[in-house]
């Protein structure tokens, strides 16, 4: 298992993360069941969800299903994201991407900072707090 | 109809630059076909058993003249100078080179068009009644929610991984012209009692392998929960929808397994979740988007007597055929709706050529305001002809070919591309229409056939709709042999059902004669205003049975 | 009965256009049919993994074994469409080009 090198912000920065602060990460299956959310302490100050596989979507609405229980900290995303997901991860109101070695290498530095950058995906909609701003929003907002 | 701003035109324009960008990756190898599979499909880009399909979404099957001659030119440009008109109120495309996909999505994305969500495991193209805004029936015009889902559903970052494609339908007549009881979630929009618009949210409709009826599962919904709500219902699908198995996938079977009542109660539970402040937009939107479809400046003036017009049944008995099988009343006086049969007597259902989009798109122009439909019968509307016009609109329409007397008749056959282009047919269907429209096309000269419909699919996953046909025609593969099954007693307005297997197959030749049989029997038996359905309710399978084996 | 020899040839679609695609005697592909090299089952598993490396290499999609006849026509009415192209009856009658060109047509 590559090591996490890279982490993605939704404000398009990359950085490293610290890896002492890696190893004590909370990680939330993005398959759990919402109900199970429970088990997470409020007080962590940053989780990670982990997608188990890039069809399955169940992950991205995790960062809502932990809002949504009071958690405030940050959530970040990570296992099998890749580039052309990271916009809907942003817009689903994850803090952050998090990508291993290997998987910056597989798909190439390019890949991931053509993902990053600011003019791929806006979504019409914003559901819950977290999330960037939305079509509807700006639209409106400028109206 | 509506017009893009600069946030829409720049979605169309960043989803097709990034298509580009995956489509060089995959080509330098960076992306292997499993990996880049999932994103071709998202941009409608199939690959089928000669080429690749690209698949134009035409939202709720609205179009316009410009949008049609950019479709036709695209046709002669990138493809075979043709395309498929399909039962999502799509167009197909089956000849497109991948290298060339991304140009394609360029053009498409500069008459404010795309090709996006049309596959994949997500929320796909809204469907609506073609005559939406313009029928005399029509309580609600639909087509501003409609366009309303289309954002909302755009992109929408949480369900672009479904466990299975999920369909909309949305209508807003009593009279069913979407078929919204066989879609994933069907939504009839109605007054209620305060006059206030709501809408009845139907859910776990579907054809496939495990053909079901949508449930009503919430009554009344008001246009402010409207958009939270189908986002409960969708979050719910997607966290406990099954992923072990894709033939179980489809929200009619977490329905059917969970059962209507505890789905409801976790739909209400995921309901109340949801912060409604962030929906405060969803009125305003629809309000700016509603402005759109106000519809044209009608001629109100009321002109001579229509007998006198052109083309007067005495004059002209073709015309007069054509005027009472494809002409549907207006809501406006002195209008008419003029469909385009793209259903010649031997021809290939929904098919047009680029000189055909052509010479329709200058008829709209000239005669319907400059608009279209694509109906899911796979057929063209002229939505805004007035009255005076429908016979130089016949006229026309002949020159091209495509005033075939024959809308809603047996011969107005749903077909998918079958075996001749799709990769998960069984069997062809095409070339099965084509003899049984050729040859029913002469009963229905003879006798009225309105209450016969002939769907035909080409595999199990019933894209022609063949469940809710009265005569559904259902091609498999037998030991090596084209197969064709045969259902009786499906429906798929308002009062939609599924039809019911006769009984053995029979061979590609043998389909025209036992269908011709079958329609010969009822028309023998039906009482005053009978469709075949009812006949069959009525006199049951073993009689048909009878006379369909020989 | 006694064995007879069955004979195939390896499909794909070509990445780039889709097109139906096949493998040649020298490790070629080809749109041309007639050009496809005719395998017996002693040499087919062999020549589907060079095929296969096309694959790998970004050049084709999904190569796979079709059986043939000893006239080398396809078997399965399936890959028959494939190589004839689609078997409509009535064509366009305002078309001005071919669409049921396959790759064996004239």
């Amino acid at each position: 298992m590559s090591e996490i090198t890279h982490l993605l912000r939704n404000d398009g920065t990359v950085s490293q993360p610290d890896q002492q602060s890696l190893e004590l990460l909370t990680r939330i299956d993005g398959e759990l069941d919402p109900s199970d959310l429970g088990t997470v302490s409020l007080s962590e100050d940053t989780v990670m969800v982990v997608f188990n596989g890039v069809a399955d979507g169940r992950g991205f609405s995790q960062a809502k299903a932990l809002r949504d229980i009071g958690y405030t900290g940050k959530i970040y995303a990570g296992g099998y994201i890749n580039p052309d997901q990271l916009s809907s991860a942003f817009q689903a109101g994850f803090d952050g991407v998090l990508v291993t070695e290997q998987r910056w290498q597989d798909y190439g530095e390019d890949s991931w900072q053509a993902a990053l950058s600011p003019a791929v995906g806006l979504s019409y909609i914003k559901t819950h707090s977290n999330q960037l701003d939305s079509i509807w929003q700006a639209r409106h907002n400028r109206l | 109809m509506y017009i893009y701003d600069d946030f829409d035109q720049s979605i169309v324009e960043q989803r097709s630059a990034e298509f580009r960008a995956q489509v060089e990756r995959r080509l330098a190898g960076k992306l292997s076909e499993a990996e880049f599979k999932p994103l071709r499909l998202m941009n409608g880009l199939y690959l089928q058993l000669h080429a690749y399909m690209l698949r134009v979404a035409i939202p709720y099957g609205v179009l316009s003249s410009k949008q049609l001659i950019k479709l036709a030119d695209i046709a002669d440009k990138y493809d075979r100078g043709y395309g498929h008109f399909t039962t999502r109120q799509n167009i197909q495309f089956n000849w497109p080179k991948l290298v060339e996909t991304p140009d394609i999505l360029d053009e498409l994305a500069s008459v404010q068009m795309h090709a996006i969500q049309t596959s994949g495991n997500c929320i796909r193209n809204v469907t609506s009644d073609p005559l939406a805004g313009v029928a005399a029936d029509e309580d609600i015009d639909p087509r501003p929610l409609c366009e309303l889902l289309r954002q909302w559903s755009t992109l929408h970052p949480e369900f672009a991984y479904l466990p299975r494609k999920f369909k909309f339908a949305v209508t807003g007549s009593a009279v069913d012209r979407a078929a919204i009881k066989v879609h994933d979630i069907g939504l009839r929009v109605k007054r209620g009692s305060n006059n206030e618009i709501v809408t009845d949210v139907w859910v776990g409709g579907g054809q496939g392998r495990t053909p079901k009826i949508a449930q009503l599962f919430k009554a009344d919904v008001s246009i402010e929960e409207l958009v939270p709500y189908l986002e409960a219902i969708m979050r719910v699908y997607n966290r406990y929808g099954r992923r072990d198995n894709k033939y179980k996938a489809r929200i009619k079977i977490l329905l059917a397994e969970t059962g209507l009542e505890a789905l409801q109660q976790q739909v209400d539970e995921e309901y109340k979740k949801i912060d409604r402040a962030n929906f405060k937009f969803v009125k305003p939107e629809l309000e700016r988007i509603s402005a759109y479809f106000s519809g044209p400046d009608y001629d109100t003036h009321v002109t001579d007597n229509i007998s006198s017009l052109p083309g007067d049944a005495a004059v002209d008995a073709n015309f007069a055929a054509w005027k009472k099988q494809n002409v549907k009343p207006h809501k406006q006086t002195g209008y008419a709706i003029a469909m385009v049969s793209l259903k010649p007597a031997g021809g290939i259902p929904g098919d047009a050529t680029s000189s055909q989009m052509r010479a329709v798109a200058e008829i709209a122009k000239r005669y319907s305001h400059d608009e279209l439909r694509v109906t899911h019968r796979q057929n063209l509307v002229l939505p805004y002809v007035h009255e005076r016009e429908l016979y130089s609109v016949w006229k026309a329409l002949q020159e091209m070919d495509l005033a075939e007397s024959n809308i809603d008749l047996p011969s107005d056959i749903i077909a998918c591309p079958g075996l001749d282009y799709c990769a998960l047919a069984t069997a062809r269907s095409i070339p099965i229409a084509q003899t049984v429209s050729a040859r029913i096309r002469k009963l229905e000269k003879r006798t009225d056939l309105s209450g016969v419909s002939v769907n035909i699919s080409g595999c199990i996953n019933a894209c022609a709709h063949h469940h809710v046909a009265s005569i559904g025609v259902l091609g498999l593969n037998k030991g090596g042999v084209e197969n064709y099954q045969l259902t009786l007693g499906g429906r798929h307005n308002e009062n939609a059902s599924i039809g019911e297997r006769l009984g053995p197959g029979v061979s590609g030749d043998e389909v025209p004669e036992t269908i011709e049989r079958i329609v010969n029997f009822y028309v023998d038996v039906r009482t005053d205003g009978e469709s075949l359905s009812d006949t069959y309710d009525r006199v049951g399978k073993d009689a048909f049975k009878e006379v369909a084996y020989v | 009965m006694s064995a007879k020899q069955n004979q195939s040839v390896i499909i794909a679609n070509d990445l780039r256009t889709g097109r139906s695609v096949y493998f040649t005697h020298d490790a070629r592909w080809t749109d041309s049919f007639d050009k496809a090299q005719v395998l017996t089952d002693g040499q087919s598993e062999e020549r589907l993994q060079a095929a296969l490396l096309s694959e790998q290499n970004n050049l084709v999609i999904d190569p796979y074994l079709i059986e043939v006849s000893q006239a080398k026509s396809a078997l399965q009415i399936r890959e028959r469409i494939r190589v004839e192209g689609p078997s409509i009856l009535k064509q366009h009658p305002l078309l001005t080009q071919d669409i049921g060109q396959g790759s064996r047509a004239a």
